[in-house]
């Protein structure tokens, strides 16, 4: 056997151990899925410290962003790169792959990323997580070859609050730091950029990054087939993404602190969850 | 013994009594949330023109839809400082903008399917009613911040928060340094200038 099959069946073991240990837990402990309660405000009466509170409950985040100027010529350059090359790019992808095969597409490199979920879940201890990530991995492999989304038909399995490496370094109390706009990918911090590094190598896409054992299975593919998946893995992302940018554009008067503000503030509810 | 009894059904009933007004206001708002998201969706069955849409919404804002809160809260303290008129104005090109962006983005598109969890009060007066909305395969938990409005007796939307992103959180990050370099006029003049370049569009 080689190291590195031998490497993905120590994953495995690792994923059916932590199942059989989570399934005792999860019968007790459904994740509560309620939102963190808002703020209450000021308890006087009066209408000036009442309208007080509601705008202390609205201050805008402070966000370290030492690297402003440059940071918003990135963004206008991802905005030329999104409306100009993602966008038609799409528009002629979603002509070739219809919407459903590509939600299956996007399901597929969904599950095949299990790997970065199980190990963020691993490393802030949340095992119980960590087990139904594996149960709804083996019924999305098995049941619907990773295609469809099977395990949602489980309660167990779904509705599970998404983990990636960047969490898991908020989780262990590791600052943002500064706010950085990387080139195509967006908004982030440099928290969450090593975070994405870790995620990268960690899924199997990535593997080809990381020397652990025999690689060649990945050599063994020819350049074309792994530009192939990269970029159908980045395609099938995309749609919902490029929308939701469009909307934040169009609403905003300024999209880049619109976009800033509302990065930071869904990463750390993600964070928290 | 009998007297035991007679107390105990009185003060039953006298808790049910008021435990079933303290659920009111609860279920006042979200029926009025229900009510005002029904609306809008039979509207976006119909499918109308987007002139059509926004003069609909336009309306139906108006009657489920704080916006002089929702505007008051994205200003924040700077607002005290504004007349009237200045407030008076914000507000309607506030408004004007958030409904043409919500009109932009459900036109062509079928309405979303809501499921409401049970309203959490933030204070008296208010409440938060989380949401999951399915739209085109992809689900967003969004919340709705409900408060009562004395003058119309009705519960309006004064904020809504998708994924943890509040809406006068956003835009209060974007108009704060707006406020502080050039003041109301200045913020008077970027939403006419966004709205007139929306409409170019």
């Amino acid at each position: 056997m080689s190291p590195r099959s031998s490497s993905h069946l120590a994953l495995l073991l690792c994923g059916a151990l932590l199942t059989a240990a989570s399934h005792a837990r999860a019968q007790t402990g459904a994740t509560a899925l309620t939102p963190a309660p808002a703020p209450m405000s000021a308890s006087s009466s009066s209408p000036g410290a009442a309208e007080q509170a509601d705008f202390d409950e609205y201050a805008p985040l402070r966000v370290s962003d030492p690297f402003e100027g440059f940071n918003r010529s990135i963004f206008k350059f991802n905005d030329v790169v999104y409306t100009r090359v993602l966008s038609p790019a799409v528009k002629g992808y979603e002509f070739v792959v219809r919407p459903p095969v590509n939600r299956a597409i996007a399901n597929f490199f969904d599950n095949l990323r299990y790997p970065v979920r199980l190990v963020a879940n691993v490393a802030q201890l949340k095992l119980e997580r960590a087990g139904r990530e594996t149960g709804k991995f083996v019924v999305n492999t098995v049941g619907g070859l990773g295609f469809f989304r099977t395990a949602e038909q489980v309660p167990a399995l779904a509705k599970i609050p998404r983990e990636d490496i960047g969490q898991a370094f908020g989780s262990w109390g590791i600052p943002h730091g500064p706010y950085l706009v990387l080139p195509v990918l967006g908004g982030s911090s440099l928290r969450d950029l090593g975070g994405r590094v870790g995620d990268t190598v960690v899924a199997p896409t990535g593997w080809d990054y990381i020397n652990v054992g025999n690689r060649e299975w990945m050599d063994s593919l020819a350049w074309q087939w792994r530009t192939t998946i990269t970029v159908t893995d980045v395609m099938s992302g995309l749609p919902p993404t490029l929308q939701l940018y469009s909307d934040m554009k169009k609403a905003a008067v300024d999209p880049y602190l619109s976009v800033r503000d509302a990065t930071r503030r869904y990463r750390d509810r993600e964070t928290a969850r | 013994m009998q007297t035991v009894r007679i107390l105990r059904l009185v003060f039953l009933v006298g808790f049910a009594a008021f435990s079933s007004l303290r659920a009111a206001p609860a279920d006042d708002a979200k029926a009025a949330l229900v009510g005002g998201i029904d609306e809008v969706s039979a509207v976006l069955r119909a499918h109308p023109s987007q002139q059509d849409l926004i003069a609909t919404l336009d309306t139906l804002v108006d009657k489920h839809f704080a916006f002089a809160t929702t505007t008051r809260l994205s200003i924040g303290p700077a607002w005290r400082d504004l007349t009237p008129e200045q407030q008076a104005k914000l507000t309607t090109l506030f408004s004007r903008l958030v409904i043409r962006t919500y009109a932009d983005h459900f036109q062509s598109k079928t309405p979303p399917l809501v499921t409401y969890s049970p309203a959490q009060e933030l204070r008296a007066g208010r409440f938060e009613i989380p949401t999951r909305v399915v739209t085109d395969d992809q689900t967003y938990s969004i919340s709705y911040r409900l408060d009562y409005d004395n003058l119309s007796k009705r519960w309006r939307v004064y904020d809504i928060v998708a994924e943890g992103v509040s809406l006068i959180a956003n835009y209060r990050a974007q108009f704060d340094p707006i406020v502080h370099k050039s003041g109301a006029p200045g913020l008077i003049q970027t939403l006419e200038a966004k709205l007139a370049d929306a409409s170019s569009r």
